[in-house]
């Protein structure tokens, strides 16, 4: 009975993966418009994607919260210039709940297979058991969400507590532990300063020092959030505001030396600012172009060294032991837990591996060397299939929502154009998808990642192509991916499956 | 510091004076370019520092360091030294050409004078001629500069920026600003020619697409001249940008994407056009 109703609402129109940022957006647009019927399938036992999994102590978002939100729902209830985790969070649930999408949401519905169904056309979907049908699917499972374990010999050894930043043990009361922190990126940076307050000792390995620069966060006043309330245009006046600070930091990554040196400058300065000692100094000076690597925010980074308890150790680690890590020069560090602050898998997206396009190959097969899509969401041979904040997505300046939504506009543009044409499927040509990957590599000539012997996530070292980060103003982006044109797409005239054919199929 | 690492610097003597630029011209470059104009106070490197690099990107870019005679300079003098920059370099193509505050009424006078060199003109923070406000603030500017200094840097600094862009300062930042301006070698020259400087005449004539970009916040070149700019030149469009003065500092990656989406296809959009404000 149960499984009977299931199965029944689940063929749908549009079929979304996950429940973060970009498939509560979808989900939103989805609904606002009420054309198409759709399911949103989730993991997870709650919405918010990252933010429901990144909650280690000190999370927040580096991009000021009245920019990293949707701009279809401002809110005028933001605490802080960069909101908590947990605020996000919550603003996150209540999309969700005030856009009606919580009955769409399928959760502890973890996708294990996606097939594209040439007959039937569509896509079949295996999550959490259950079988799915929906004309249309959209990944929407993030670029930031596995979490990427280091291999360090002996990991499996240790005795203690270990666990990945966005995998937060809660159940582990740091108070007076001796505690290692293994990374030295954006979530290191947030996460040591918040447990050098409660552990006994804090270890830091370090591998490559940051560019840090100060992060300009305040509480926002009554009267700033009654103004919101009152007038919402002002908030969007200070989203702009947001949003062209951050655009104009793109000019740096042009590898533009005196604009690159001024803006190293400013991390520098804070530096030297806070740290007097010249040894540890000199530990925590990058030794790479700046931009290179995302240029990291925190004003309480720095000066968490100073504390007595608190060790920077740069000598690289040659192994876990069963009580604590031995670096590469033979030092033991004696530790009771293990953090690893060690990022996500990006340039190889796990969900690749799932979908199953024309010929029956995975995704992964035809990104063997690397991902590539058209207008960075649709991927030939897989019809019908639209990829938020996939390929070529990445900013290292600006909000990732805005990027997503212009996704989500161009997405949407599809499924209707799909419709009122009658089409079954949407496949684009591979010659188009080509084309834009040319256009996207001619784009990323003369940018810091690509010249500024810049060895960081956001270059591909199977092709050496910039593959996550898109190269231009995130501006750009809007205007080169969020309008759809049918041209790039290939005929689908010849093909004349019938609607009823779909209702059978379940 | 060099302006951009692809920029070759070279210069031209007219009018018995020697003015430098720099220009991204390389062999296989078959892009078209963008001429830039400065305003009072500055110079290529000072005002462009942002929009330079942006439009390198996807342009040719010439910007100049405009020079000032010791006596009698004019509008016409410094058009002069953009004309002979442009049929220097660039000899026989028209260029898309933008001034900034100034330098938007060097740039009118170019292509009025000279429509053959002009492909499409942006007047940014541009007016016709000094009203009341302008003379009052240019007066006291005057007095400033003859007596006091460190208070006319503070002057210049409160009247240049706009209020919501000073308001999201620090005070560090701000005290930066004020210490870090200068007053090069010809800027009373210039400010004099801001009070009398008057291009009415000549708005009519220009017959090159124009795109005039306003500062919403702008008090010392207010919305209402640049409107009158806008209302004068036949084939002209509007556009504002939420900033003070200081647009080429404040907004900059704001005005590349209105300068680049209007000289991708100049005539692409209609005379009179207001552009909306672009949603983010
Ligand atoms: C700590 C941290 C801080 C960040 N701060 C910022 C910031 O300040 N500004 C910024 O622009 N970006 C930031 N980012 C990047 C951030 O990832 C994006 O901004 C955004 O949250 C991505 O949203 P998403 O919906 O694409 O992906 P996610 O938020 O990752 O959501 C994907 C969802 O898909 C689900 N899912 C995955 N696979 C499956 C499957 N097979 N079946 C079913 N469900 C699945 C996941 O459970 C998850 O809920 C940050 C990232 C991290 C990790």
């Amino acid at each position: 009975m149960e499984a009977n109703t299931k199965s029944r609402v689940s063929s749908v129109d549009v079929i979304i993966i996950g429940a973060g940022f970009g498939g509560l957006g979808m989900g939103t647009k989805l609904a606002r418009e009420a054309k198409h019927s759709f399911l949103i399938l989730e993991r997870g036992k709650d919405v918010g994607g990252t933010w429901r999994d990144n909650h280690y102590p000190g999370a927040a978002c580096d991009v000021p919260s009245h920019l990293y939100s949707f701009s279809f729902r401002p809110n005028p209830e933001w605490s802080h210039t960069f909101a908590p985790q947990r605020e996000i969070l919550d603003y996150m649930r209540g999309v969700a709940k005030e856009e009606g999408l919580l009955d769409r949401i399928v959760f502890d519905a973890e996708v294990t297979d996606a097939r594209w169904d040439e007959t039937a056309g569509g896509w079949r979907v295996s999550a959490g058991g259950v079988e799915y049908f929906a004309k249309n699917l959209v990944t929407a499972v993030g670029h930031l969400s596995e979490p990427k374990f280091p291999s360090i010999a002996g990991i499996g050894d240790f005795t203690g507590e270990l666990f990945h930043s966005a995998q937060w043990n809660d159940e582990v009361d740091l108070a007076g532990k001796r505690v290692g922190i293994i990374g030295s990126g954006a979530t290191a940076i947030q996460v040591l300063p918040e447990i050098a307050k409660v552990a006994s000792e804090v270890v830091s390995f370090q591998r490559s020092a940051p560019y840090v620069t100060p992060r300009p966060d305040r509480a926002y006043t009554d009267a700033e959030k009654g103004l919101f309330r009152k007038r919402p245009e002002t908030m969007q006046e200070l989203r702009e505001e947001m949003f062209w600070a951050n655009e104009e930091r793109y000019a740096q990554r042009r590898n533009t030396p005196s604009l690159v040196s001024a803006a190293a400058q400013v991390a520098l300065d804070h530096l030297h600012r806070e740290i007097q000692d010249p040894v540890l100094r000199e530990k925590l000076t990058p030794d790479y172009t700046f931009g290179c690597k995302r240029v990291l925010k925190s004003s309480d980074y720095y000066p968490t060294f100073l504390l007595g308890h608190v060790e920077l150790e740069t000598n690289g680690i040659a192994e876990v032991t069963a009580t604590g890590i031995r670096t590469a020069s033979g030092q033991e560090h004696e530790l009771d837990v293990i953090i690893a602050c060690t990022g996500f898998e990006a340039t190889d997206l796990p969900i690749a591996y799932l979908l199953h396009g024309r010929e029956g190959k995975p995704l992964s097969d035809q990104w063997a060397t690397g991902m590539q899509a058209y207008a960075t969401s649709a991927v030939h041979g897989f019809p019908n299939l639209w990829i938020i904040n996939g390929p070529n997505t990445g900013l290292g300046h600006n909000s990732a929502v805005y990027i997503a939504e212009s996704q989500i506009d161009y997405i949407m543009q599809a499924l209707n154009y799909r419709d009122d044409q009658g089409l079954v499927a949407l496949e684009v040509s591979e010659e188009a998808e080509e084309a834009f990957m040319d256009e996207v590599d001619r784009l990323a000539q003369g940018t810091v990642w690509l010249e500024g012997g810049c060895k960081s996530w956001y270059v591909d070292a199977r092709n050496g192509r910039l593959t996550t980060l898109w190269p231009e103003p995130a501006y750009t982006f809007r205007q080169v991916n969020s309008a759809f044109t049918p041209e790039p797409y290939l005929e689908q005239a010849n093909i004349s499956l019938t609607e009823p054919v779909l209702a059978e199929a379940h | 510091m060099n302006i951009h690492p692809d920029a070759q610097e070279g210069t031209v003597h007219i009018g018995g004076l020697v003015v430098p630029f720099y220009d991204t011209v390389a062999p296989q470059d078959t892009r078209e370019t963008i001429v830039l104009v400065h305003g009072t106070g500055g110079s290529a490197a000072t005002h462009f520092r942002t929009l330079y690099p942006m439009l390198a990107a996807r342009y040719r870019v010439l910007a100049l360091d405009l020079q000032t005679p010791v006596e009698g300079l004019t509008l016409e003098r410094y058009a002069a030294q953009v004309a002979a920059v442009i049929q220097k370099q660039v000899p026989g193509t028209p260029v898309h050409l933008l001034g900034y505050s100034l330098g938007a009424l060097v740039a009118s006078v170019a292509a009025a004078s000279q429509p053959e060199l002009v492909r499409s003109l942006s007047l940014v923070a541009g007016w016709i001629s000094a009203d009341n406000q302008q003379l009052l603030r240019n007066g006291i500017w005057d007095k400033l500069f003859a007596t006091d200094h460190e208070l006319l840097r503070e002057f210049v600094t409160f009247m240049v920026f706009g209020p919501p862009f000073l308001a999201g300062r620090s005070k560090g930042e701000v005290e930066q600003l004020v210490s870090s301006r200068v007053f090069p070698e010809g800027i009373a020259q210039q400010m004099e020619l801001n009070r009398r400087a008057d291009i009415g005449n000549v708005l009519g004539s220009i017959g090159a697409p124009t795109l005039v970009i306003a500062g919403r916040h702008d008090v010392m070149v207010p919305t209402r001249q640049t409107q009158l700019l806008y209302g004068a030149i036949p084939d002209a469009r509007y556009a504002t940008i939420d900033s003070g003065h200081a647009i080429v500092h404040e907004r900059p990656a704001q005005l590349f994407q209105i300068v680049n989406e209007f000289i991708t296809d100049p005539r692409g959009t209609p005379a009179g056009l207001v552009h909306d404000p672009i949603f983010v």
